[in-house]
């Protein structure tokens, strides 16, 4: 016990895991917030205050229904009579005053139908709560939980069917029976179950939002990875194991000890990532009384649970699956002894599981993972998988590999943990390269030695490229490449992702016949364009064509060219509708403020130009940056280097001021560089009209309207500015906060807050924090177009310029106070 | 010690991989010759354009879908396995050697347009050029398993043969030879249009598009001209089939029946002895609706439209009629002559489906029992009529249509 203690003990120390978790978290819940209760997710109507409210009164039906019953028998009164009432003034309406029209509450108070509330229930500013919005919940709910029973009768049903089918032809021994008497027995005994409940059902809301929530376990085997990356390896230069491993017992115990802390912090980050996302559910919708079946929203959970019971359920297989994805990594670190195989193991399992997680063919099968595991997908609805030719539940089988992960790499952790790996190093390996190299060519490297010797050569390596090879380790270089290869694939997604037809009609349409400016006469040309079209495609046109050829006034050939073109002139009335929508805005602009717009296929051209931030790039400038200064002070003042001994006077410290910050612009720039010119590059490769079309005012595209002054060209490079110059400026802010904050995961955690913290409390719907927001710098056009909508100083760029002017005075005066610091 | 049990661990992670993804066995398809087949001894298999529904001959009148999930709530594409993952199905194919209880359903059709991964769900919208591909589908009705087999180059086949594990099938585009375990295809490759009309005896017959019908070797190799049937019969149209050595096929095509929906054309029939040294043809009948082979032999009906007394339906007046007077004719290869095999039976075949062993899978229109609960005569569903007996049963109803039933 007292290892397991100074175990977790020590993971407990590691404040870049601490970190690491907090901004997991963070993101993690942000994210659930995001999707599912934010202002654009499906539950933006719900709140805190009117679940509770909603939730009493379902207990008030359950419990005290005394009190409900004679309300409801009055509310039930007055819909009757109001709508007998309803009737009776539609009846004396004509069908042309009936569009659109609605009998409201105070026409049938008129005629003294009335009904006052009476259940008692008001918000907070006041608002009642309407009786009959309450009664619609009941209703709604109630008539859900019939139909969830109706269903569960039918799948038994069917399932009894297909047994005496297969019995009926000898298929009793095949997977397909069995598949089938496994669904009979298990939804029966739920259906007798759920039958013994009276009345059954209640409100829920909130748990569903956290039911839905599949991409938690991406975050939390994030963490994970991090944290059971370093258990292991960490101890071969500090700590007790030196001493401990000098007996075999001791080694083991030490092990043993390990995996106690690692399946402990396991389980705790599952229960604290499942926490957090409750939390967050209950500050913003709400949560309903968690003893309420599942089954009012879970129609298919082959467990009689409450959603209580099905949140523990599901966090209880988080937990297994937290546990057995650390053991897994830690196994393979000790195996390999490295953290770049570790971590690129890790990476590829959580893409693996994710993969095999969304392979679900029909509701009914799919892939044992951990994913599944740690999400709700499992005890959603029954699932089985053909193991061994034969079916077995999914649920059953995914917990018995992960049980067996658990045990094997258990065993396997606790048997060899304590020791070296099989496996070289890369330092051995290298070593042992060397070795070869110098058996095998030893002669020629002699000679060249030689040769070498007689031609001036370099004494030493230039302080800049040094500071460049400082900056980009082999884990850095590594993550890099793999945040590039991220950043080109979301690139390809996104551009590759084929126009609705609609748009794709409108673009081939403008393509071919109408990239130009559009002044009024050409806006009534494409008027009466759309309209004649729009006329020939319709039935009446056919008709019009019809009686044209029936009097002689065109030939067959006509009207038989007339129609084999008719879904030729649909797609082209598609087109010239969507284009008449753009026209009527080219219009508007001309009115407004006299600028002649122009008509261009812009559906792919605005989703280049309004691209958004690249996260993976700022992401890249965040880490590789912060780690400027620190690496410095991490860094024993006995492990002399090169630059060490420049540190000693005060003219070197400045120079190597010089040359560091130098050498993090330069980095900065080349890579904001290659991350958006490749992004544009693919984003252009997509647009083959775009050189017809630089010369057009940017405002003829509506997302950019509110830029003036700028043509298509002109925006597109000074988006190309925009999103490559801020990063340098990141960088270098970085750089100082390293500085600064001496530490790696201080100076990362402060800027990734400053950086994010104003996007996303703007995002919740704070408008003050918008001033604030760098991100939208970070993306070009859209510093732009906000800067257009403040209109700061009266001018359209004011607010930009006076914005990216403050952030590069930040980042200056942060690398001056970095030099002055320094010259001390 | 540690690279045992490392080794133990893979070895033992391969063979889990293995057994889970179904890769150990592979299925032994024997030597027979599986040519169009809807049907199996117990129940009879049917597709529409995303569905595949089977009949149970121990439960007339009732059709069930194949999928075997109960939770399936659509059992359409993409949720639903037993589907086919295109877009359009054209053809299928029911194989059932000895060895398995329930068959395995091979489909055809157009690929839809998206990328499939090895379970048929779609990845990303594919590229224009690869849109108009032809996709093979098997259906596994023992595991209730799908997996796409092939995308090939022939789409909309109306003919699917197994042969040795190998579909061979026709379209506009080529005839493709598709091996079921590798998904290994290969063409004709010829520039003139070619259409599978049958195998026998080990070879591959081809009709081209002015009649002469060619056979070659499994792999396309050494194709010989076996027969000239002449211009005229299109083979695209089904007016040409190889069973057991007998070449059937038909000339004089022309509108049969006046409602149009059946698309029904009548024809004149010959046959064709392969086996005879010198092969020459011998009619078989004029004026003939629908036929099939049976092996050797063949099935068919002759157009004789006739009235019957107006009976009430349903509190509906109706005329029944029929379009073959309720006649089947079996043509016998070894007379060379046809006799009545089944007489007044109540129905006109208006399709056979497939004809195996003396029983008839057919879709009919009635002229007798007509069903008022049905509301109609007319079954595009699965009937099969027993040639022995003269007794046909209604398997399935697919459609009832009340306008076409005659006077309203």
């Amino acid at each position: 016990m007292k290892l397991l203690r100074y175990e977790l003990k020590k993971i407990l120390g590691m404040k870049y895991l601490w970190a690491a978790l907090v901004l997991l978290v963070a993101a993690s819940s942000a994210y659930f917030y995001y999707l599912w209760l934010g202002p654009d997710s499906y539950m933006k109507n719900s709140s805190r205050e009117m679940t509770e409210i909603t939730d009493d009164f379902f207990r008030r039906c359950r419990e005290e229904p005394e009190t409900v019953e004679p309300i409801r028998e009055k509310y039930d009164e007055y819909t009757r009579e109001a709508e007998r009432v309803s009737q009776e003034i539609r009846e004396g309406m004509t069908e042309e005053e009936l569009i659109g029209f609605r009998v409201t509450e105070e026409m049938l108070a008129e005629r003294g139908v009335t009904y006052e509330d009476s259940l008692g229930y008001t918000l907070s500013d006041g608002t009642p709560v309407r009786d009959g919005e309450l009664f619609l919940y009941y209703d709604e709910i109630s008539g859900q939980w019939k139909g969830m029973l109706r269903h569960l009768d039918n799948v038994i049903d069917v399932t009894e069917g297909a047994m005496i089918r297969y019995e009926s032809v000898g298929a009793t021994d095949l997977p397909v029976y069995g598949y089938e008497s496994h669904f009979n027995s298990v939804y029966t005994s739920l259906r007798e179950e759920l039958g013994r409940l009276d009345p059954g059902f209640g409100y829920e809301s909130g748990w569903t939002a956290t039911f839905y929530y599949l991409e938690l376990p991406v975050f939390m085997f994030a963490f994970l990875l991090l944290a059971a990356g370093v258990i292991f390896l960490n101890e071969r230069s500090v700590g007790l194991l030196p001493v401990i491993r000098t007996t075999r017992g001791g080694r083991m115990k030490t092990a043993a000890a390990k995996l106690g802390a690692l399946l402990t912090v396991s389980v705790c980050a599952a229960i604290l990532f499942s926490a957090a996302q409750l939390l967050t559910t209950y500050l913003t919708v709400g949560l309903s009384d968690p003893s309420v079946s599942v089954h009012v929203t879970r129609w298919e959970c082959p467990y009689p649970l409450s959603v209580g019971e099905y949140f523990l359920a599901v966090t209880a297989g988080r937990c297994v699956a937290a546990a057995a994805f650390s053991c897994a990594v830690a196994l393979v670190s000790v195996v390999s002894f490295s953290h770049v195989a570790t971590y690129a193991f890790g990476v590829l399992f959580i893409g693996a599981n994710v993969y095999m997680s969304s392979m679900e063919v029909g509701s009914s099968s799919g892939l044992p993972n951990l994913v599944d595991l740690a999400g709700h997908t499992l005890i959603e609805h029954y699932s089985e998988v053909l193991v061994f030719g034969r079916y077995e539940s999914t649920l059953a089988v995914t917990l018995a590999l992960a049980l067996g992960i658990i045990a094997v790499s258990g065993a396997a952790l606790v048997l060899f943990g304590g020791q070296r790996s099989f496996i070289p190093s890369p330092r051995r390996l290298s070593a042992l390269a060397a070795e070869v190299r110098v058996r095998v060519f030893g002669a020629a490297d002699r000679l060249r030695e030689k040769l070498s010797a007689r031609l001036p050569h370099k004494r030493h390596t230039s302080l800049f490229r040094w500071e460049l090879y400082r900056m980009l380790p082999v884990g850095t270089v590594l993550l890099l490449i793999i945040l590039y290869g991220a950043s080109v694939f979301t690139s390809v997604s996104r551009y590759g992702e084929p126009l609705s037809e609609r748009w794709s009609e409108y673009e081939d349409y403008v393509k071919e016949n109408f990239i130009g400016p559009v002044d009024e006469e050409k806006s009534e040309e494409i008027l009466a364009l759309r309209d004649e079209k729009t006329y020939l495609s319709s039935s009446e046109g056919i008709e019009y064509m019809m009686g044209e050829f029936g009097s002689g006034n065109i030939t067959l050939d006509e009207y038989s060219e007339f129609l084999n073109s008719i879904d030729g002139l649909r797609d082209e009335a598609l087109a010239l509708e969507t284009l008449a929508d753009r026209v009527e805005y080219l219009d508007g602009l001309r009115e407004q403020n006299g600028t002649v717009g122009w008509a261009m296929p812009d559906a792919m051209l605005t989703r280049v130009l309004d691209r958004g931030v690249n996260w993976f790039l700022l992401f890249a400038v965040i880490v590789l940056f912060s780690r400027t200064y620190a690496q410095d002070y991490a860094k024993k003042s006995s492990e002399g280097e090169f630059y060490s001994i420049l540190r000693t006077t005060r003219h070197g410290r400045r120079r190597l001021f010089r040359v560091r910050y130098g050498a993090v612009a330069a980095a900065a720039f080349a890579l904001a560089l290659l991350f958006e010119c490749t992004d544009l590059f693919i984003g252009v490769a997509h647009t083959d009209y775009i050189s017809k079309v630089l010369g057009a005012p940017a405002s003829s595209l509506p997302t950019f309207g509110a830029v003036r002054g700028l043509s298509v060209g002109g925006l597109l490079a000074v988006e190309a500015l925009l999103r490559t110059l801020p990063y340098v400026l990141l960088a270098l802010i970085c750089a100082s906060a390293s500085f600064a904050l001496r530490r790696v995961s201080t100076a990362l955690f402060a800027v990734a807050a400053v950086t994010l913290l104003p996007y996303a409390i703007a995002y919740m719907g704070q408008p003050l924090f918008r001033y604030a927001d760098v991100i939208p710098m970070f993306s070009g056009g859209e510093l732009l177009v906000r800067s257009a909508e403040f209109g700061t100083f009266g001018a359209t760029y004011g607010f930009a310029l006076l914005f990216a002017a403050c952030y590069a005075a930040l980042a200056v005066a942060a690398a001056l106070l970095v030099r002055r610091k320094i010259g001390e | 010690m540690k690279r045992i049990i490392s080794s133990a661990l893979a070895c033992a992670c391969i063979f889990v991989c293995l057994s889970v993804s179904g890769c150990s066995k592979r299925t032994d398809f024997g030597d027979a010759v599986y040519s169009n087949r809807s049907y199996t001894e117990n129940a009879a298999y049917y597709i529409t354009t995303s569905d595949i529904y089977c009949a149970y001959f121990s439960e007339p009148g009732k059709l069930y879908h194949a999928c075997i999930n109960p939770l399936c709530l659509s059992h359409h594409y993409p949720e639903c396995e037993a589907a086919p993952g295109t877009a359009v199905t054209t053809a299928m194919l029911v194989v059932k050697p000895e060895e398995r209880v329930l068959p395995l359903i091979y489909t055809e059709g157009l690929r839809i347009p998206y990328e499939l991964d090895e379970y048929g769900n779609r990845e990303k919208p594919l590229p224009d050029s690869e849109r108009r591909r032809g996709i093979i589908t098997e259906f596994d009705t023992e595991t209730g398993k799908s997996r796409v087999v092939a995308i090939t180059d022939v789409v909309a086949a109306r003919r699917m043969i197994m042969y040795h594990g190998v579909i061979y099938m026709s379209s506009i585009e080529d005839v493709a030879a598709v091996d079921v375990e590798t998904g290994a295809c290969t063409y004709l490759g010829e520039d003139r249009l070619f259409n599978l009309i049958g195998i026998w005896d080990g070879r591959i017959y081809l009709m081209d598009s002015i009649g002469a019908v060619y056979s070659t070797e499994p792999d396309f190799s050494d194709m010989r001209e076996v027969y000239d049937c002449g211009v005229g019969v299109n083979a695209f149209e089904g007016n040409a089939v190889v069973d057991s050595g007998m070449l059937y096929f038909a000339r004089n095509v022309t509108d049969a029946v006046e409602e149009t929906y059946l698309y029904m054309k009548k024809a004149d029939v010959y046959a064709v002895d392969l086996r005879e040294e010198s092969p020459s043809e011998r009619e078989v009948a004029k004026d003939v609706l629908v036929w099939e082979p049976d092996g050797e032999d063949l099935y068919y009906t002759v157009y004789s439209y006739r009235e019957y007394e107006k009976v009430n339906v349903g509190g509906v007046d109706v005329i029944p009629k029929s379009f073959d007077g309720g006649t089947v004719y079996m043509y016998s290869a070894d007379t060379g002559k046809s006799e009545v095999c089944c007489s007044d039976i109540g129905a006109s075949l208006t399709q056979i489906r497939d004809a195996v062993d003396g029983k008839i899978l057919c879709s009919v229109w009635n002229y007798r029992d007509l069903d008022p609960d049905v509301d109609g005569n007319f079954n595009d569903g699965v009937c099969l009529l027993d040639a022995a007996t003269g007794e046909l049963s209604v398997i399935s109803h697919l459609q009832y249509i009340k306008q076409y039933m005659g006077e309203q």
